[in-house]
C-alpha cells in the first residue's frame, strides 16, 4: 500500500536530476525513489561503509606521509606500526613477513606522490540492470 | 604462451571470457574466476566486493582515489589492492586490482587485454590470448 511521506533536506539539484531522469523514464518521482530505496537496502554495504573500522588507519597514514618524501607508506595495526618502502614488492613483502608472524591486524599502502584523482571508463559489462 | 578462453552464451549477446588467477600476495589466499573481456574498461581487473573479501584484500588495500566512469558518467568510487595475477599460465607481476561496489560481473580490460594478442571468434565460440 502506498504511503504519503515528506522529507525535509532532499538535495535541490538532485531532486531536479531525479525529476528529470524519470522524465526521461517514463516513471513518476515517487516511482524512482520507491526503486532507488529498493535497490539501496537490497545492494550489500559498500567496501568503504563495511570498512569503518579502516578510518583510524586512512587518519594515521594521512599524518605520517607527511615529509616523506617519495616511494610508499605502509600503515599497519591502527597506525602502531609503519615503513616507508621503494616499491610496492617491498611493501608486500614486509607485509607478509608480519603477517606471517601472526603481527597484522589491518594494513594499507599509501603512495607518498602528490595525490591525483584518477577516473577509469568502463564498459558496463559487469553491471545489471 | 597461449590459453582459451570462450563465449559465455548464457548471455545474450554471448560475452568473451577467461579465466584468471588471482592471489594475494600478503596471505597467499589465492581463487580462479571467470573474468569477462571489456574492451571498453581501461583499467586491469575489476572485481567484486565478494571476490575482494573473499581474497582478503583489505590487507593490500592502496590508498588511491579512482572513479569508475559509466559511458562518460555516474562517477563511481573504487578501491584498489594490489594482487599477483596468472593468466595463460604466466603471472603477470602485481597488479592494481579495483573492486566496484555495484559490480556483478568479474571484467578484464585493456590493462592486461593489451599485453596479449587477442583473438575473439564468436561464430566458433573461441577466445584466444597469445603473449607475444
Amino acid at each position: 500500500m502506498a504511503k504519503g511521506v515528506f522529507v525535509r533536506g532532499v538535495d535541490e539539484r538532485l531532486y531536479a536530476e531525479v525529476k528529470a531522469r524519470a522524465a526521461l523514464l517514463g516513471i513518476t518521482v515517487s516511482q524512482a525513489v520507491n526503486q532507488a530505496l529498493e535497490m539501496w537496502l537490497r545492494a550489500p554495504p559498500p567496501l568503504e561503509q563495511a570498512r569503518g573500522a579502516r578510518e583510524p588507519l586512512r587518519s594515521a597514514a594521512s599524518r605520517l606521509a607527511a615529509g616523506r618524501g617519495k616511494g610508499y607508506l605502509v600503515v599497519a595495526n591502527d597506525g602502531a606500526v609503519s615503513f616507508r618502502c621503494e616499491t610496492l614488492e617491498e611493501a608486500v613483502e614486509r607485509l607478509q613477513g608480519l603477517y606471517e608472524a601472526g603481527l597484522l591486524k589491518n594494513s594499507l599502502i599509501k603512495p607518498l606522490e602528490a595525490r591525483r584523482v584518477e577516473f577509469v571508463e568502463v564498459g558496463g559489462g559487469g553491471l545489471e540492470v | 604462451m597461449k590459453c582459451e578462453g570462450f563465449y559465455d552464451r548464457s548471455r545474450s549477446p554471448p560475452a568473451p571470457a577467461v579465466r584468471v588467477k588471482l592471489e594475494n600476495p600478503v596471505t597467499g589466499r589465492s581463487a580462479e574466476e571467470l573474468f569477462y573481456i571489456d574492451t571498453g574498461f581501461d583499467g586491469t581487473l575489476l572485481v567484486t566486493e565478494d571476490v575482494w573479501s573473499r581474497l582478503e584484500l583489505d590487507y593490500v588495500a592502496v590508498d588511491e582515489d579512482v572513479y569508475a566512469l559509466h559511458g562518460g558518467f555516474l562517477p563511481v568510487r573504487l578501491s584498489t589492492a594490489l594482487a599477483r595475477v596468472y593468466l595463460c599460465g604466466e603471472t603477470l607481476g602485481l597488479v592494481r586490482v579495483r573492486a566496484h561496489p555495484l559490480l556483478r560481473r568479474l571484467l578484464l580490460g585493456r590493462g592486461i587485454l593489451n599485453r596479449f594478442y587477442a583473438h575473439l571468434d564468436a561464430t566458433s565460440g573461441r577466445v584466444l590470448l597469445e603473449n607475444p
